[in-house]
């Protein structure tokens, strides 16, 4: 009999799934009828037979009689309503805590919509075109001869556009684009002001995505001196928006542009920006394209390509296109030129060449930011954490007769969730009012144009949604958890005191919600240092009291610029002037260099600065050996070069005394070095020095006159000099600039980031000093009665604050110890993207250990302080 | 009290019940359903109806001895009640009624299908 039964036994797995789902009461009758029936199939069908018989069946019991029932002891509705309204009364009872909380979230909220806003704007450049997926750039790389070097340049020779054209059946077509600066327009009432005109093929508005607001897009670009503006360029010049069909003067060329369009605003996430538009066949009808040129660097090159392309095959195949074409050319100048494709998108984040467009930005900051975000809003979780545990000996009786009424776990949990869900939500939307009315000042600080319309997008909405419930997930769970599980015959014990279970892991979060507050301060606190360095780097040029007056590159100009520094220098206040080719802060442009006079000589590319003889004098610049120009020796105008250090070893001496006396063309000028000028800082603290080789103005075109003022009376100056520019130059625009000024602009970009970060690190800090305070207070109600009996005892009030905030020093102490090394690392690699950078001394790890302690000290002193100096009476005589 | 209407499969439950008294329960319910019916009825089907019909008041159960061929588990013995005999009746004498209502034009007017 025995081994008859065992021999019978229905599959467990199936009695498993059983048992899972069906309710426990009904089991006997179901096995019962079950086990017989399984055992008659067995008898008849064998055991898969059986087997498959009785699964069917099993499955067969999946009917609502059968299922489990939810413990329904209430109607969810009404117990919902009872959550809310006991969370409400909560809230109120414990205002410190709940304004803490509140307070704490809606802050870290803020912060973290702001951070995605600004991180969504930076991912989503140049998502706005259509054929977003198929517009690449294309980039050239050139390489100088004997390995000497490359140029990765954004820009290229304007014959790119149609050999890809032509040669690719997978590129469907081109866009070439120029930028020209300077140019001057003419309002109806004769008011000259300075443009910068954006030159496209015709395909421009066909391949990017920029809409007009009025005017045809088809045919808007077809013809040269066709001109699209922008709304506010329409406003500027005509008083109104839609102006098609009327022209605009471009005095220098005497031709009037024809404006066939106006443009709608273009997003601020576009790495294309432009005002002005114009065909790129103007350039050739003004005889300034060189059609053939491949050297002529200066075009932009974009492509659409074929859906169907595979742009790594066509990348391959491109990247010697200029084999086809200038290979002789290549071959016997020694440089070759290289192209890759970057898609549209990558641009904004991924490209730094040379030439580029418009400055572009660093994947690494989106990561720092998003890391900040996150930080953010995890100490604010951690905050409602700590503070909810801490005070679940209040809420404990609540919970045992909840649970003596019959309360399930689960109930439990769902009420705290909401609880925290409900916190959550609040705070969220608090967040939006907050940031809706600082995101103004958050755009005119970040230059973006961030809204909060993104939020209007079903998709992002959803998922803020999600985040928001996320967020009250993990602030709610843990004393969800804790709470649940509390037992209710110890609860409701008249002296029932939370024993320290939930203690180790408050102590745990507080020292994780430090840690990262040291991360932060210490983050601030390296990269202020590494602005501070760059900004106070000692340059090898002096830069205050310069004034300098751009040229703009105007016709002619040479004589008459010439005649204002003459007349400039009249004036006591001014002190020395000078005119060149570039003033520090402007990117200095490529030229050959040949080493030695003869047809074969060997030859270079180098950057080049061209001045006069008051130049080096004017900025300061340092000799390691030779000389300056010389007026007197009469021959310094052709024959003589100055290179830096850099430029020096470019050519191949290490020895600065080698160098001196070598034979340099250049120009068609040939000449000898006369003199080494120590490594200067020329575009910005934070690029490395770049070699170049200073010659004489001689005739070429002046860009800027730099005037070295002895004098802090900036306006009286300013006037004089304005004064003598009207007095020369009455038809020009009168403009300056600070040279110091205008130099630190290049740092702009670092100065922005570094505020952001500082700015974000103390809202992280003061969330969690919130939460530190709220902390504190807890400790001290925790403690009220012991304090008063220690009192009693005869302990002073300094031995309580010091006995108070022993123990949460001692946690950020271990905060400290364990951020040090992250900083050290992540820091570190931050540092290590900049060319010139400061270290992490032991002082600057110090200062942020020290500050975090002091922060945290000035928190809970307070609420020591206040406890320690309690009178014993009240606290003990309340039992 | 829900509905007392009876359902079909409900109906042919509670008669088999009646017939096997009184040792009915799921499994020989259900064997007794298949033989004289011919269709495939699950084993949950028929207890999901006993339990449907003991909560409307037509049958009673009671818990039987164990036996071994059931792996040592009781039965649930059901029986009908008296609520449950009156609504069998009722059920039969709208039928009968309605039969009796049948005008005999009716049965004569069928075509029957001969193939």
């Amino acid at each position: 009999m025995t081994s008859d039964s065992r021999d019978y036994r229905p599959p467990k797995a199936a009695d498993r799934f059983l048992d899972w789902f069906c309710r426990d009461e009904l089991h006997e009758e179901i096995y019962g009828d079950l086990h017989q029936y399984y055992r008659r199939k067995r008898q008849s069908k064998g055991r898969w037979g059986a087997a498959i018989a009785y699964w069917y069946h099993v499955f067969q019991f999946m009917r609502p009689f059968a299922f489990r029932k939810r413990p329904r002891h209430s109607n969810p509705t009404i117990m919902l309503n009872n959550y809310f309204k006991i969370a409400i009364r909560n809230l109120w009872r414990n205002k410190t805590y709940a304004a803490i909380n509140i307070f704490g979230l809606t802050v870290g909220i803020s912060s973290a919509i702001i951070i995605f806003l600004y991180v969504f704007d930076e991912m989503t450049f140049d998502s706005q075109h259509q054929k977003k997926d198929t517009i690449y750039r294309l980039t050239c790389t050139y390489y100088l001869p004997n390995g000497a070097g490359k140029e990765e340049m954004a820009i290229m020779g304007p014959p790119l556009g149609p050999a890809v054209e032509q040669d690719y059946p997978e590129v469907k077509q081109t866009v070439r684009l120029q930028v020209v600066g300077n140019r001057i327009a003419q309002k109806s009432n004769g008011a000259l002001f300075y443009e910068t005109v954006h030159f496209a093929d015709s395909n421009m508005l066909d391949v990017f995505t920029f809409p007009l607001a009025y005017g045809d897009k088809e045919s808007a670009l077809d013809a040269p001196y066709s001109l699209v503006l922008s709304k506010p360029m329409a406003i500027k010049y005509f008083n109104r928006e839609d102006v098609v069909g009327e022209s605009l003067l471009f005095p220098e060329d005497s031709v009037n542009y024809t404006i066939t369009g106006v443009l709608e605003e273009i997003p601020g996430n576009s790495h294309l920006q432009f005002e002005m538009l114009s065909n790129f066949g103007t350039l050739r009808a003004r005889g300034r394209l060189n059609d053939n040129c491949w050297w002529c660097f200066g075009t932009y090159t974009y492509i659409e390509l074929e859906p169907t392309a595979n742009p790594a095959e066509f990348a391959e195949k491109v990247k010697r296109i200029s084999a086809n074409y200038i290979a002789d050319q290549e071959e016997s100048s020694g440089y070759y030129q290289e192209y890759f494709i970057q898609p549209i998108e990558w641009i904004h984040l991924n490209s730094d060449l040379r030439g580029e467009i418009s400055p572009n930005s660093k994947m690494v900051y989106v990561y720092i930011f998003l890391t900040v975000g996150i930080f953010i809003v995890l100490i604010a979780c951690i905050n409602f954490m700590n503070l909810s545990t801490a005070q679940s000996a209040k809420r404990a009786k609540e919970i045992g007769l909840r649970k003596v009424s019959g309360a399930h776990k689960k109930q439990l949990m769902t009420q705290f969730l909401s609880e925290a869900t409900l916190l959550v939500s609040f705070s969220f939307v608090l967040s939006l009012v907050l940031v809706s009315f600082g995101l103004a000042r958050v755009n005119s600080f970040t230059g973006k144009t961030l809204s909060l319309d993104l939020f209007l997008n079903p998709q992002i909405l959803l998922l803020t949604i999600g985040m928001v419930v996320l967020v009250g997930f993990i602030s709610g769970s843990y004393p969800a958890f804790v709470l649940s599980h509390l037992k209710p015959v110890q609860t409701l014990k008249p002296n029932f005191k939370n024993s320290g279970k939930g203690a180790l892991l408050r102590k745990l979060l507080v020292v994780f919600q430090f840690t990262l507050s040291v991360c932060l301060i210490a983050g601030s606190l390296v990269t202020f240092r590494q602005l501070h360095y760059l900004k106070n780097k000692d340059l090898g040029f002096e830069k205050e009291r310069v004034v300098f007056i751009p040229t703009r590159n105007a016709h002619n100009t040479n004589s008459q610029f010439g005649i204002l520094k003459d007349r400039l220098l009249q004036e006591p206040e001014v002190i020395a002037a000078s005119l060149s080719s570039n003033v520090p802060g402007k990117p200095l442009n490529n030229n050959v260099v040949f080493i030695g006079w003869s047809d074969d000589a060997e030859l270079n590319d180098m950057r080049f600065l061209s001045i006069d003889y008051d130049y080096l004098d004017l900025y300061n610049l340092e000799f390691v050996v030779g000389r300056g120009f010389e007026e007197e020796r009469g021959t310094d105008v052709n024959g003589a070069f100055i290179l830096n250090e850099s430029g020096m070893r470019r050519l191949g001496w290490t020895d600065p005394e080698e160098a001196l006396g070598q034979k340099l063309a250049w120009q068609r000028r040939q000449g000898v070095v006369v003199g080494i000028i120590k490594d200067f800082h020329f575009l910005s603290a934070n690029q490395e020095t770049q070699p170049f080789i200073v010659t004489m103005n001689g005739n070429r075109q002046i860009g800027y006159l730099s005037l070295k003022l002895a004098t802090d009376d900036y306006p009286s100056v300013l006037q004089k000099i304005e004064n003598a520019f009207r007095e020369v130059m009455p038809n020009k625009v009168f403009e300056y600039e600070f040279l110091d000024e205008d130099f630190d602009q290049q740092l702009v970009a670092e100065q922005k980031f570094t505020n952001l970060f500082t700015f974000f690190t103390a809202v992280g800090i003061i969330v969690a000093c919130l939460g530190l305070y709220g902390l504190a207070l807890f400790t001290a109600e925790l403690r009220f009665k012991e304090i008063g009996i220690r009192k009693v005892l005869g302990a002073s009030t300094p031995g309580l604050i010091l006995m108070l905030s022993k123990e949460i020093s001692k946690l950020v102490a271990i905060s400290v110890i364990i951020a040090l090394p992250l900083i050290i690392y992540f820091g570190g690699k931050w540092l290590a993207t900049f060319p010139y950078q400061t270290d992490i001394s032991w002082w600057l790890l110090a200062l942020a250990g020290l500050l975090a302690f002091l922060i945290a000290m000035l928190t809970i002193s307070y609420q020591s302080f206040k406890a320690a100096s309690i009178d014993p009476v009240k606290s003990i005589a309340n039992e | 009290m829900k509905g007392t209407q009876l359902g079909e499969f409900e109906e042919l439950v509670l008669l088999t019940v009646g017939v096997l008294y009184p040792d009915a329960y799921g499994l020989s319910i259900r064997d007794e359903i298949i033989e004289q019916t011919g269709r495939n009825v699950a084993i949950g089907a028929v207890h999901s109806a006993l339990s449907r019909l003991e909560e409307k008041g037509f049958l009673k159960s009671g818990l039987a001895e164990a036996t071994h061929e059931r792996g040592g588990r009781r039965k649930r013995l059901f029986h009908i009640t008296a609520n449950g005999k009156q609504a069998m009746q009722r059920n039969r004498e709208l039928r009968n009624k309605l039969w009796s209502k049948i005008p005999d034009l009716a049965w004569k007017s069928i075509k029957y299908d001969v193939r």
